[in-house]
């Protein structure tokens, strides 16, 4: 992998049940107010909990616009959310080459049932499916609500697609076939998902346990978080900075199981090396890993046994504990968060992480603890043996 | 950067292998199986479909290996395996191969979603292997887990458009040198959900009896890009990936043949003027990724050197291609979003 030309993210937003938008998610999970996760409202009976964004938290719908799934309304709250950090009148964007790369799972289904369900009052049996796929599709969705006329795609890599949707969009600025990239990702709750973790036995009974010795599952969440991308020449011309720069990324596939990492994490460590080498990195340059730390036995034994090995003495930890794994956006969620605690200089306490399993070499932080540079990596570990992995840096420290 | 085109594999009504598909290509349509103009809806029942069998599967992958790999993913399994022995890579990928695939369903058209949606949620009892093969990138999990693709990987969901998507972003790869070689490709399985879009996609209602133009298809193709050299100078080349909306303005450069997927080409931005048009949807049928077919069939008119016997009667006969040929293969989405992939020599 070549060295690769920084890309400037110039605005962030987000929406998870940590919080309405950025900082307020920031301010909890750096206050450690982490949300317990609950059952989902929407599945009587069910007993698994799940980490649901609050309905307050979402912004009202434009009237008249029924066709809006929740998981296009979470993306769409982010991406308001991003452009206004980034200053960018979405008026504006019609007169640029503006792109849109989100990665998802849910928003991908052709679902009759979570459409039925979520459009009340609108009978989707008279939708085509064609009708049906793109009122959920959120690439779509979000480049006809600001009425973009750049590419769009939506990324389905299972719980890594938030994170390869901002690394592609980095590609579409470079490339110059946009200005600017709204990328992210996003997921709501929905039942198939629910019981399909639980049929692969992967979802704990209780609040999830990131590196714990106790560690029994995940707990699924929703949410959104989009990033402005934009090119040095447009944030020149606006007389704006970076927030921060994407450096990095790197992708690569176990070619193990469907459902289990490699146990020595060998595609893990290809993204890792291929996103260090494009952001001209060294291991000894990482402040902190965000690690994917879903709380599951063999991920994170997987995951502290590779930082141990590639990034020895690193601090890592896994924010799960504060919003649950929200699949396709987990990538894009937890990268914000990294760029957040990059500006902070410091990172939050892994959630749920309590005792220190004894079998694993290298353990996260109970505490929100300070770190030291610039530079920072995420990282997340999906279905399929995808791996994909985020660089950033910021200019400085807090 | 254009990019070279190393091989191809697809998998499709017409059969399985390009073979099959070029045999295909070389019979004359016949009358009832085609539309009598571009364009035009001419007799073909609703209920009529173009089914792939990929029973050739079964001797390249252990049967243990496959015995959980439903048909969606079989197809693009096998399309993909085709593509690396045309490739002749068969026997050995390169360390960082990259795998993109796209799809305008998923498999879920075909699982979980169809369920009634007045269902109770608790009526869902999820056996692990269909939730996991009802998950979206399950077609590039088992084609990377089974033919030993490590390097960069991602699965791509954008309806009509995922074809050139997904073909842009092998070109981005090879470009920032990410990769020296993409494994890129399509899959879409028939499904009530499929054929419904279908149906409303050519304008006509669900099941009614009412006639279409093309019959409703599903499959597979695969093709294996690399960066251009002069060891594969011989090779086709990927030239252009278009892709814009109806009523923006854009500039094409205009292919010396368009193959022409669905609806009158000038819908296009009137900007694609072609000299001469083709089609073969009539081999494969109409499904969201049914572009990628037609990429395998533009390669296939690049090595015949002419037309063939395209279902388009001004063209039939399949004339000689002009000497530096471009093939444009374009799709017209439902949504007003079009795509265009330029392949050539």
């Amino acid at each position: 992998m070549n060295r690769q030309r920084p890309i400037s993210v110039s605005g962030i937003g987000c929406i998870c049940a940590a919080g309405k938008s950025l900082p307020d998610c920031v301010e909890a999970i750096f206050s450690d107010r982490a949300p317990a996760p609950a059952p989902p409202r929407a599945l009587p009976g069910a007993l698994h909990p799940v980490f649901e964004v609050p309905d307050r938290f979402l912004p009202a719908l434009d009237s008249p616009n029924p066709a809006m799934v929740r998981a296009v309304r979470l993306a769409l709250a982010a991406a308001n959310e991003a452009l206004m950090d980034a200053g960018l009148d979405p008026e504006a964007l019609r007169h640029k080459r503006v792109g849109v790369v989100i990665g998802t799972n849910v928003g991908s289904g052709v679902s009759n049932r979570a459409i039925q369900r979520e459009l009340g009052g609108i009978d989707c049996s008279r939708m085509s499916p064609a009708e049906r796929f793109l009122t959920i599709n959120p690439a779509y969705r979000i480049a006809r609500h600001f009425g973009l006329s750049g590419p769009h795609v939506t990324v389905v890599n299972a719980c890594s697609a938030g994170g390869d949707a901002i690394g592609l969009a980095g590609a579409w600025i470079r490339s110059g076939r946009c200005d600017v990239v709204i990328a992210g990702g996003t997921d709501a709750l929905y039942e198939v998902t629910y019981y399909g973790f639980i049929a692969l036995l992967n979802s704990d009974t209780g609040a999830c346990k990131p590196f714990d010795l106790h560690r029994n599952g995940l707990n699924l969440g929703e949410g959104a978080a989009m990033m402005i991308l934009e090119s040095e020449a447009i944030l020149a011309s606006r007389g704006k900075k970076a927030r921060a720069l994407l450096a990095g990324y790197g992708t690569a596939a176990d070619a193990y199981h469907l459902t289990a990492p490699h146990p020595e994490g060998s595609g893990l460590n290809v993204a890792v090396q291929d996103a260090l080498a494009a952001a001209g990195a060294r291991p000894a340059d990482i402040a902190f890993v965000n690690a994917h730390g879903t709380g599951t036995r063999e991920n994170d034994r997987v995951e502290s046994f590779f930082l141990h090995r590639v990034f020895p003495g690193a601090p890592f930890g896994s924010t799960k504990g504060f919003t649950g794994h929200t699949l396709g956006a987990a990538g894009a969620i937890e990268a914000a968060f990294t760029i957040a605690s990059l500006e902070r200089g410091r990172m939050p306490a892994t959630a749920g992480f309590d005792r220190p399993d004894p079998d694993l070499p290298a353990h996260p932080s109970g505490e929100p603890s300070k770190i030291r540079g610039t530079t920072a990596l995420t990282q997340t570990l999906a279905f399929g043996g995808n791996n994909s992995v985020l660089v950033f840096t910021t200019e400085s420290g807090a | 950067m254009k990019a070279c085109i190393r091989g191809a594999g697809a998998v499709g009504g017409f059969g399985c292998g390009l073979a099959s598909l070029e045999a295909a290509m070389r019979k004359r349509p016949s009358p009832d199986s085609v539309p009598a103009a571009a364009g035009s809806h001419a007799p073909l029942h609703a209920a009529q479909t173009l089914t792939a069998e990929t029973d050739l599967l079964d001797p390249l992958i252990p049967p243990r290996a496959l015995r959980r790999v439903d048909h969606y993913a079989r197809m693009a399994l096998l399309a993909s395996h085709m593509a690396l022995e045309d490739a002749r890579m068969g026997n050995g990928l390169p360390e960082n191969t990259g795998l993109i695939v796209a799809t305008g369903m998923g498999p879920t058209a075909n699982t979980l979603d169809l369920q009634p949606a007045d269902a109770a949620a608790t009526d869902l009892a999820l056996s692990p292997i269909l939730f996991s093969n009802s998950v979206q990138n399950a077609a590039a999990a088992y084609i990377s887990m089974l033919l030993k693709i490590r390097g960069p990987i991602v699965s791509i969901n954008q309806y009509e458009m995922a074809v050139p998507l997904a073909l842009q972003t092998a070109i981005d790869w090879l470009e920032e040198g990410r990769t020296e070689t993409v494994l890129v490709g399509s899959v879409d399985c028939l499904s009530k959900a499929l054929h419904e879009a279908t149906l409303s996609g050519q304008g006509s209602e669900n099941g009614a009896g009412r006639r279409l133009a093309y019959p409703i298809g599903e499959g597979s193709a695969f093709f294996v890009l690399t960066r251009p050299s002069a060891q594969g100078s011989q090779c086709p080349f990927v030239h252009h990936v278009l892709l814009g909306r109806t009523g923006r303005t854009v500039e094409i450069p205009v292919p010396a043949t368009v193959i022409l997927h669905n609806g009158p080409i000038e819908n296009a931005d009137g900007a694609v003027r072609p000299r001469m048009h083709a089609n073969f949807t009539h081999l494969y049928g109409v499904f969201p990724t049914s572009m990628g077919m037609d990429v395998a069939a533009a390669l296939l008119l690049l090595r015949a050197d002419r037309l063939l016997n395209t279902a388009v009667p001004q063209f039939a006969g399949g004339p000689a291609l002009n000497a530096h040929p471009r093939i444009g293969c374009l799709k017209q989405g439902e949504t007003g979003d079009w795509g265009m992939v330029v392949v050539g020599k």
